[in-house]
């Protein structure tokens, strides 16, 4: 059966609020400033990506609202999920996508956090290795 | 003459140095070398010896520049340190001479300033005949003038600046005294001078024994003589402050030329400043939307895989009919609601058939709900695969923009570095205070011939109120006896004075003339527009005329190379004039040429000595720096075989050396 989540905030670890408006800020130089489900769904892939998740998280009150959750965001919620679980009914359960959501955004803010006071340039970084992935999957292709 | 061999000790940067001279049939020597190594203080020495003159107008010898450095701090107090330059030198027909000049400091005190001037001393030896030994002349300062006059060393001894002062609108006074001296006509100018003052002292004398009346002319004739004397001394300060003037206007045009071209470098510094910051803006530009294309699609490339496997996922529930939901679960609600089966059998709650359709429902509704989830994630999937692909062109374009972007920073900023190099120490302050000063000059300058005009006219109205007096004072002196016998006196210093000036006009247009016939014969012989240009003339005024086919002055036209031609025509034209051949030493000779002009004179230079017979005798020995004497310069004087020598000042030990340019 479907389980719609009654969550209204998809919650930053009350530990990592301080690196999410690092990482808003660093984004923010180069136009548009993000939004805080920009950096959550950013935070969330990135965790993934890197296999970094939580076992849990403190929750800090703040977050990306769920409101403002796009289809596109939740498509890849739901990959997520289904690359966690194995299993299409999984997909259901809303309330399980925002939390291995929550659990991926906070492994992927901790590597983010370290990335940033790495020295040099870390939008040239994550730029660099944006177009390196990008790269790898269109050769793949 | 010739110099065979210099030896310095001590003097300035050379502490101990012998130069032995090219002496082949055409003396050609070129001592190159960096700048501060000691070539013009070579030309100093030289010049020093022959004329106990540092350079020409520099006659104070401080003792702090003139002694070497090296021996100034090596002497401990009460020290004597000796400045010695020794010229070997060969008078032609085997007679030889040894000219060296000395001069002694003394050290008072341990700083390399704490030295005063002892005493200087000239000694000449001279030989009749090679080998049979030198005897010491018992009065060298007369023996030196007699072989090198002070006055001609100027003309021979110099550096390139005064080439290049040559001709201006005001050398004229300088081409004249040249000309004269080196003919020894300024001799016959002196006496000239000399008759006119005898003659005017005559005429007041007339006057004074002429009577009451005769006294009052002669006191007026003395009056205008002092208003004359006066217009005189202040339009001589006039002409001097002009002759200072155009030199300052001729070196602020110079650093005007080079600010013109500092100007044009500052410019394009400013082009490249702002071409390098474009470029920086557009990478920049380009970097960040980079960035933001990273944080928009950076998510969906991380998870492109998972993606992947979740669109194989939707397919495969298509093919297994699961999406779209294919089940319509109503007709079993409805069963169950009407508590039986269309077979019959019974499906009351709890019953077993009922417990197994209401599984079935349940499994069914599962299976919806799936399909709709997938279903609903179609759209988001497509839009975000379109994204992808579409992605791939901007980042391209985006990632190209960078690099040529970086490349034409890089490009600017390579250039904007030489510019910079180019400009070091010509900032645009510096830049502007030359501008002004030149413009400050010219104004001043235009101001100091206004006044000489003026004084012109009232020099000219003077003479003629003094010519009036003097025929008053004739008149009453004929009445006189007594003073018709210093008439007679006066007559007759008139009458030498009118011969004195016919042979001196006479000598000097004949000198003239031939100046300008030699100055001709030897620019043409080095310029190659032979058909271009009338015969160089030297005009009453000593001024240096060259007309073109069409009759047009050209001298102030001609390009840089033959200004530099008609210069160097005009050094060889004063060595013909004089009689006798002089070393010629010239420091930086082609120093304010440029690159190609360098070439072409250093070519009709080369070509222009190495006349055969006409220069045997002659001796040129040229101080260059190493950008002077370039690749193309050595190539073009390679035929005259000239003896190049670098001279090289080792900062560690603060002595010079030489070394043979093979």
């Amino acid at each position: 059966m479907k389980r719609e989540s009654k969550k209204t905030i998809l919650e930053f670890d009350k530990n990592s609020k301080e690196a999410y408006e690092i990482l808003g800020k660093k984004f923010a130089g180069i136009g548009k400033p993000p939004t805080n489900l920009d950096l959550f769904i950013f935070a969330m892939c990135y965790g993934f990506s890197n296999g970094n998740k939580v076992d849990s998280i403190q929750k800090s009150g703040t977050g990306a609202r769920v409101e403002y959750v796009k289809p596109e965001h939740e498509l890849l919620m739901s990959a997520i999920q289904f690359a966690e679980t194995g299993s299409t009914e999984s997909l259901l359960d809303q309330e399980e996508r925002f939390e291995i959501a929550e659990r991926y955004a906070e492994g992927g803010i901790r590597l983010l956090k370290d990335a940033v006071s790495q020295p040099g340039d870390f939008l040239q970084y994550i730029s660099g290795q944006m177009v390196q992935t990008f790269h790898s999957h269109h050769k793949e292709e | 003459m010739r110099i065979s061999r210099i030896t310095l000790e001590n003097f300035r940067q050379h502490k101990k140095i012998e130069i032995e001279l090219n002496q082949s049939e055409k003396s050609f020597t070129v001592i190159k070398g960096r700048n501060g190594a000691g070539k013009t203080n070579l030309l100093k020495a030289i010049t020093w010896a022959f004329t106990n003159k540092l350079a020409k107008d520099e006659i104070k010898t401080d003792p702090v520049t003139f002694v070497s450095f090296s021996a100034l701090k090596e002497a401990g107090k009460g020290d004597i340190i000796e400045v010695l330059v020794r010229l070997d030198l060969d008078l032609g027909n085997s007679r030889l001479a040894q000219l060296e000049r000395k001069a002694r400091f003394v050290k008072t005190g341990p700083d390399s300033k704490d030295v005063q001037f002892s005493s200087s001393e000239l000694t000449v030896l001279t030989s009749e005949d090679k080998g049979k030994g030198y005897q010491k002349d018992p009065n060298p300062e007369l023996w030196l003038e007699k072989i090198f006059p002070d006055r001609f060393s100027h003309y021979f001894l110099f550096d390139g600046e005064h080439l290049h002062r040559f001709f201006k609108e005001t050398e004229a006074a300088f081409v004249k005294k040249a000309v004269l001296e080196i003919a020894n006509i300024d001799q016959l100018e002196k006496l000239v001078e000399h008759l006119t003052t005898v003659n005017q002292d005559l005429i007041k004398e007339a006057g004074a024994v002429a009577g009451v009346k005769g006294e009052a002319l002669r006191k007026d004739y003395e009056f205008i003589e002092n208003k004359i004397a006066e217009i005189d001394s202040d339009l001589n300060s006039k002409i001097k402050a002009r002759v200072d003037l155009d030199e300052n206007l001729d070196e602020a045009q110079q650093k005007m030329g080079d600010i013109a071209s500092i100007q044009k470098d500052i410019a394009l510094r400013k082009q490249l400043d702002s071409q390098a910051e474009s470029a920086n803006k557009r990478g920049s530009d380009a970097q960040n939307e980079l960035h933001a294309w990273a944080l928009r699609i950076g998510p969906v490339l991380m998870l492109s895989s998972e993606l992947e496997k979740l669109e194989a996922e939707i397919k495969k529930a298509k093919q297994n009919n699961i999406l779209p939901p294919p089940y319509k679960p109503e007709a079993l609600e409805e069963l169950l609601r009407l508590e039986e089966c269309i077979c019959g059998r019974d499906l009351k709650s709890s019953s077993e058939a009922c417990t197994h359709v209401e599984a079935l429902l349940k499994k069914f509704n599962e299976l919806s709900d799936i399909g709709l989830t997938l279903s609903d994630l179609q759209q988001p999937l497509s839009f975000i695969k379109a994204r992808i692909d579409s992605s791939f062109e901007t980042l391209k374009s985006t990632q190209e923009r960078i690099k040529a972007s970086a490349q034409e920073e890089q490009k600017a900023m390579d250039e904007l570095q030489t510019v910079k190099q180019k400009l070091l120490g010509n900032d645009d302050a510096h830049v502007a205070f030359i501008a002004i000063k030149y413009e400050d000059t010219k104004h001043a300058l235009g101001r100091v011939l206004m006044q000489i005009g003026n004084l012109e006219r009232q020099l000219e109205d003077q003479r003629g109120k003094l010519g009036e007096v003097k025929k008053l004072i004739e008149n009453e002196a004929a009445l006189k006896e007594k003073s018709q016998a210093v008439l007679r006196r006066q007559k007759f210093a008139q009458k030498t004075l009118e011969v004195a000036k016919e042979l001196y006009v006479s000598f000097s247009d004949q000198v003239r003339n031939k100046v300008a016939s030699n100055l001709n014969d030897e620019f043409q012989a080095m310029i190659w527009k032979k058909m271009t240009y009338k015969p160089v003339q030297i005009d009453e005024d000593y001024k240096v005329l060259v007309y073109n086919n069409d009759g047009v002055e050209m001298r102030s036209h001609l390009s840089a190379g033959e200004t530099a031609c008609l210069a160097f025509a005009f050094s060889l034209t004063l060595s013909d004039v004089a009689g006798f051949s002089y070393p010629m030493v010239i420091d930086s000779p082609l120093g304010r040429l440029d690159a190609e002009v360098k070439e072409f004179v250093s070519d009709v230079l080369a070509n222009a000595l190495n006349s055969e017979g006409e220069r045997d005798g002659n001796q040129i020995l040229m101080l260059m720096t190493d950008a002077e004497y370039n690749p193309d310069v050595a190539a073009a004087l390679a035929h005259m075989k000239p003896k190049v020598l670098e001279i090289i000042f080792d900062e560690v030990s603060g002595e010079t050396r030489l070394e043979l340019v093979k």
